[in-house]
């Protein structure tokens, strides 16, 4: 957490070693004084855990904290008084297609050696083995995900990154390191696709504060590469400070990179004093990822399966420490390797790898693409906790909601509906639209099977989200809550021109009558800037037996650029049959996900997310599944059955006595046996299409 | 010679998981896919400490039609020749296949080494696998050399991998 004064030290020398560099740099920060402090605390367990890069495939690898460092600082946390010291970490991604990817093998082939330099003994954990509580607030990004318990008690937490670059990010140091210490072996899905990953660290930091950063710049990693394809460079320097951000600020700094390069970074508060010793200027003959390469990485990262699927290809691996489970991995991995070496000396290697990751990216956008318009249901759906609390929001703003969207609905009065109930006009750069839609069902069975609070996660291509409940009626029923909602980029052809998910956090309210419904809403945040408004109100109302259905909706979603361009107004016509064909499309789809509702269908678009605990296999593995089961369930002799299903000029292969204009076979009937023996006869003939 | 080695890392102490896979082999041969059984034909300590022990293995693999009925139930397994260190910590084996005897080479050794501060231990398999191209003869002549590559190519990726299935299944064993 940051402090109103935070130390950093930025310690190089090419003549030092780098345990004496790391002893200098911690001494500059007051290391010792932060320590001591710590473990005087009341109720202290006297406990450390040190939290290493430790994600490399090779032993001396640069794109990891050196081991040595690691337990040479360890021998000072006990010369301090820590009563124990344990190096924590959990497994990642990697495990599901390396072998020896658990915490303590890959320890132990990475150098860690269980004892200090000084013949003391410390453990390795796996910090998911303890996870067992959440710390999070229900309004957290991490709301529901466990932590380490032996994290969570430790009386000092520290973070020791490598230095390096890294493909997505621009560089991986500190923040990056401390994503380890979160259980679930697909991070990438959990902590970067279904969640802010900058949020995911605010939040971190805020329940297990850190208490003082390294970064191991003795030799670094640069290039452009990154962590998957590390270049060993000597920086000479140990980067330590009392604060993880402040740590990589200036491990940022010292890369020449901006650190809003990465997506994990914010910077940590104006009023924070850092007390600096030595200097931030770039590290000379630092090579850097270049920004479309980091572009081109990230949108490839977007599409869960080729990312999932290509990590193995791209990964530089000491295949005799951490072989590949699959050996097609390995295969492609090792074809692959001799195209994408990216030394100084070899700029092919370097433009064959920023091509491929363009490439990649390519087909991530693609797929996306396709997915959207053709083949919802292959999405993954999006997780999207609540990212609004609830003690924010004022008894005013509550009480305003019905008010302002009656308002607002009442702007459409006037307006004639069309043959299919809908009716809409502009306001303010807003859609402003209506539709009905009228259910030959009793309004108390249709209010018992359609949740009226529900509604909006029952439209048309919502993806995720989340509620939260925060004030019932006497009959338990909602009355007041918050919602997050992700929906497909609206119209679905925006997202050939770039077009982002739509999401939106709404403060709801519902009313309840005896034959009336009730459920207004209005905007509260749009994390992605997608929304400016998505304001509305649905109602469930009696009508003699049936059931009528009202949606009412103030949206105005933000284009993509190429869209805006266009200001489609100029075309009257042209902008009337698109909105009223997209709503139309919205009010259908919606309308019939309502029937299927009552019919006790799931209406639900996609496929669940990634989930800690339950690993989905990786595609390749998926396949090579498919075709064990093929090769289990086919014949022995299944060529020759194929062979002959098609060869019509077996003997025993019933030829049709002819084919009609529509594909149909006509046969001849083959004489039958009787159960007495004697074949009937008959004529006529059978078709089969 | 298609040389082959793999590393298989494990959190149980070297002592117990090489005592597993020297003296209870055919406890884990149910853990291992495709193996039917295995049998101790020959257990002999020795004076210098070592032990010769013999293992028949029996397997049963799914195979394409035409090579399973080219292949008679005898065929399918080895006999395995191993000598343990005292110690435990190297076993050096042999193994002669039931199929085509005397054409196959198959043979190396596997270490034990303490790892995880002494709560784990690594095993490294090594050995190489050759097959005598002579030996193929319903194979033309002319693509007998690309067949042998083929055949200890695919050995030399089935073997480490099942040795890894067999240290896994021991270690299960000892929970």
């Amino acid at each position: 957490m940051t402090s109103a004064a935070a130390t950093l030290a930025v310690v190089t020398d090419d003549a030092a070693s780098p345990t004496d560099l790391l002893d200098r740099a911690a001494s500059a920060i007051g290391f010792a004084r932060m320590v001591k402090r710590a473990l005087r605390r009341k109720g202290n367990n006297g406990e450390v855990i040190v939290v290493p890069a430790m994600d490399g495939f090779a032993s001396g690898s640069p794109a990891i904290a050196d081991p040595a460092l690691v337990e040479h600082l360890i021998d000072r946390l006990y010369d301090l008084g820590a009563s124990s010291v344990r190096v924590g970490a959990t497994e990642g991604s990697d495990a599901l297609w390396a072998e020896n990817r658990d915490v303590f093998m890959r320890a132990d082939l990475l150098g860690y050696r269980y004892f200090t330099p000084a013949g003391r003994e410390y453990d390795i954990v796996d910090l998911a083995e303890d996870a067992k509580h959440s710390p999070f607030a229900a309004e957290s990004v991490l709301a529901g995900i466990s932590l380490s318990a032996a994290l969570q008690k430790a009386a000092f937490r520290i973070v020791f990154a490598a230095n390096r670059t890294d493909t997505a990010d621009g560089y991986a140091l500190t923040l990056q390191t401390l994503l380890s210490v979160l259980p679930g072996r697909d991070k990438e899905s959990l902590y970067f696709r279904q969640r802010d990953p900058g949020a995911v660290i605010t939040a971190l930091l805020d329940a297990v504060p850190i208490d003082a950063a390294f970064i191991d710049a003795y030799v670094s990693s640069h290039g452009h590469g990154g962590g998957a394809r590390p270049l060993a460079f000597e920086t000479r320097t140990i980067i330590a400070a009392s604060d993880p951000l402040v740590a990589d600020q200036a491990g940022a700094l010292k890369m020449g990179l901006d650190p809003q390069a990465s997506r994990l970074w914010h910077a940590p508060p104006a009023d924070v004093e850092v007390r600096t010793s030595g200097s931030v200027l770039p590290y000379d003959g630092w090579v850097n990822v270049t920004p479309i390469v980091r572009e081109a990485a990230r949108r490839r990262q977007k599409d869960a399966a080729l990312d999932r699927s290509v990590r193995p290809f791209l990964q530089q691996v000491d295949t005799s420490l951490f072989p590949f489970r699959n050996e097609a991995n390995a295969r492609i991995n090792t074809w692959i390797e001799p195209f994408l070496s990216v030394d100084d000396a070899t700029v092919t290697g370097r433009q064959v790898f920023a091509l491929l990751e363009m490439i990649l990216a390519q087909i991530a956008e693609g797929r996306a693409a396709w997915q959207i318009l053709f083949a919802k249901d292959a999405i993954t759906r999006r997780p999207a906790a609540l990212n609004v609390r609830a003690q924010d929001i004022d008894e005013d703003r509550w009480a305003g909601v019905s008010p302002t969207i009656a308002s607002q609905r009442a702007l459409l009065s006037g307006c004639t509906a069309d043959a299919e109930g809908l009716r809409w006009r502009m306001v303010d750069g807003a859609v402003l639209f209506d539709c009905v839609r009228r259910y030959p069902v009793p309004f108390d069975a249709f209010v018992a099977a359609v949740p009226v609070h529900r509604t909006i996660q029952f439209m048309n291509d919502y993806i995720g989200g989340e509620a939260a409940t925060l004030a019932s009626d006497e009959a338990g029923r909602v009355t007041r809550q918050l919602e997050r909602n992700l929906y497909l980029p609206q119209p679905n052809f925006t997202v050939l021109l770039g077009g982002d998910i739509i999401d939106v956090t709404k403060i709801e309210t519902v009313h309840y009558a005896g034959d009336r419904h009730v459920m207004a809403w209005q905007t509260l945040l749009s994390a992605n800037g997608s929304a400016l408004a998505d304001d509305g109100l649905v109602e469930f109302a009696a009508v003699g037996d049936d059931t009528v259905v009202a949606i009412f909706a103030r949206q105005h979603f933000r284009q993509p650029p190429l869209v805006e361009a266009f200001d489609l107004t100029l075309l009257p016509d042209l902008h009337a049959w698109l909105v009223t064909d997209a709503y139309r499309r919205f009010a259908s789809r919606t309308f019939a996900n309502l029937e299927a509702v009552l019919e006790g269908r799931d209406v639900r678009i996609g496929k669940p997310a990634a989930q800690v605990g339950t690993d989905e296999p990786l595609p390749i593995d998926g396949l090579l599944a498919l075709a064990e089961r093929l090769r289990n369930e086919l014949p022995d002799d299944w060529i020759e059955s194929l062979r002959a299903r098609f060869d019509w000029t077996r003997k025993d292969h019933l030829a049709p006595d002819r084919i009609d204009a529509h594909g149909f076979r006509h046969f001849k009937t083959v004489p039958q046996r009787s159960y007495a023996g004697s074949p009937t006869h008959s004529a006529g003939s059978g078709a089969a299409a | 010679m298609k040389p082959f080695q793999t590393l298989v890392g494990v959190r149980k102490p070297l002592p117990d998981i090489a005592a597993v896979i020297r003296d209870r082999l055919p406890e884990i041969a149910p853990a291992l896919a495709d193996v039917s059984h295995i049998e101790v034909t020959c257990r002999e300590d020795r004076e210098d400490g070592s032990t010769l022990l013999i293992n028949e293995w029996r397997v049963d693999p799914k195979l394409p039609g035409p090579v399973r009925q080219a292949i008679s139930d005898e065929m399918l397994g080895w006999n395995d020749h191993a000598v343990w260190t005292v110690d435990l910590t190297e076993c050096t084996w042999r193994i002669e296949p039931f199929f085509m005897p005397g054409a196959i080479h198959c043979a190396g050794a596997t270490r034990f080494e303490p790892a995880m501060g002494g709560h784990g231990t690594k095993a490294i398999f090594s050995g190489e696998f050759a097959v005598d191209a002579s030996a193929l003869a319903k194979i033309p002549p002319g693509l007998r050399g690309a067949a042998v590559s083929a055949v200890e190519t695919i050995v030399g990726s089935m073997v480490p991998r099942n040795f890894r299935h067999t240290i896994e299944a021991a270690a299960r064993l000892l929970d």
